[in-house]
């Protein structure tokens, strides 16, 4: 095969770009570097969340407000209280986004449930398409993440996420969102929202560990993404997903 | 090993599969070096009421209570926390 001049200007292009991915995570994401025995290429992370154990407390949320300093007002997870019935739109609570729970609902005449909502780390996400200078990206190990320093504050990605998940923050004037707990699942933990949710309602999920539970849990059960339509390829898996959740 | 009894109190009873942390928030600092971070004890009350607070879109298989129609407001007069259990 004849390779040109142009292929290959392409190629070193290309490799200039993920050399210089790779150099700037541990910036990004304000990580320790990750531990020698981490590589990114061996996995491919995502979430399952089992709607039937979630009790709504809230824990979640406090957690991952305190363990990525997320300020006041803005979430990077929160949980939302449905009520639906039959013929009406469904009332959507999420008080503060449920960071001190919810008041007790004493109504038995309405089908009621919670539904934790974070980043889908969406595999095709329209965040990542959307962003003018590349600040938006999915890590090689399926994260959805944002470089501050290059981040305009555009806001398109706001915008384009269907699923609400991102703000500007109001201190350094980027563009905020979930990292997965970047920081902590590269050096062998599990996030902070799962790591304190008391019924195990929530847990991260390796799609690459052939002995992770999320391939039982997606061959044994009905499971949904949230706005599967929209094409995204989420990889926030909920179990017994009710239809009138957006 | 520090909180041992709690530790094996917990493993015991229906509370085994809630981390330290759910309940007495993050805490690495504490287990790095004891001394540098005295955690505050929760007040029983407004912890165990957060879960176990009667709500009808809680799922029906876990155990809530209506606190006003319950015994005493103070869940730890009867309860051990790490393995509430009476």
């Amino acid at each position: 095969m004849d390779i040109t001049r142009r292929d290959l200007f392409q190629i070193g292009g290309k490799l200039l770009v993920l050399a210089s991915a790779g150099a700037t995570l541990q910036q990004i994401t304000g990580a320790e570097p990750p531990s020698d025995a981490y590589r990114m290429a061996d996995h491919w992370w995502g979430m399952i969340v089992d709607i039937d154990k979630c009790i709504g407390c809230g824990n979640c949320v406090r957690a991952c407000s305190r363990e990525n300093q997320v300020p006041k007002g803005y979430f990077r997870t929160w949980v939302e209280r449905y009520q639906v019935q039959e013929g009406k739109q469904p009332i959507v609570e999420s008080p503060d986004g449920a960071i001190d729970g919810f008041a007790p609902l004493k109504r038995t005449d309405v089908k009621a449930f919670f539904v934790p909502k974070l980043c889908n780390h969406c595999a095709e996400s329209p965040c990542v398409q959307v962003c003018p200078v590349g600040a938006t990206f999915v890590s090689p190990d399926g994260v959805v993440l944002v470089d501050k320093q290059y981040c305009l504050g555009c806001r398109y990605c706001v915008q384009a996420c269907p699923y609400g998940c991102r703000y500007l923050h109001p201190e350094t004037h980027t563009v905020d969102k979930c990292t997965l707990c970047y920081h902590r699942i590269t050096q062998g933990l599990t996030t902070a929202c799962c790591e304190n949710c008391p019924t195990g309602a929530r847990q991260l999920v390796d799609f690459k560990n052939p002995k992770d539970p999320v391939h039982e849990f997606l061959r044994k059960n009905k499971v949904e993404v949230l706005k599967p339509y929209m094409a995204t390829q989420a990889k926030v898996y909920y179990k017994n997903l009710d239809g009138s959740v957006r | 090993m520090c909180h041992e009894e709690e530790a094996t109190a917990r493993q015991a009873g229906a509370h085994t599969h809630v981390a330290c942390e759910a309940c007495h928030g993050p805490l690495a600092a504490h287990a790095a070096d004891p001394s540098s971070l005295t955690p505050k004890l929760p007040v029983a009350a407004d912890l165990c009421h957060r879960c176990h607070e009667k709500d009808s879109a809680k799922p029906d298989w876990f155990p809530q209570i209506v606190t006003t129609l319950h015994y005493g407001p103070n869940c730890t007069d009867c309860h051990q926390p790490h393995n509430p259990k009476l």
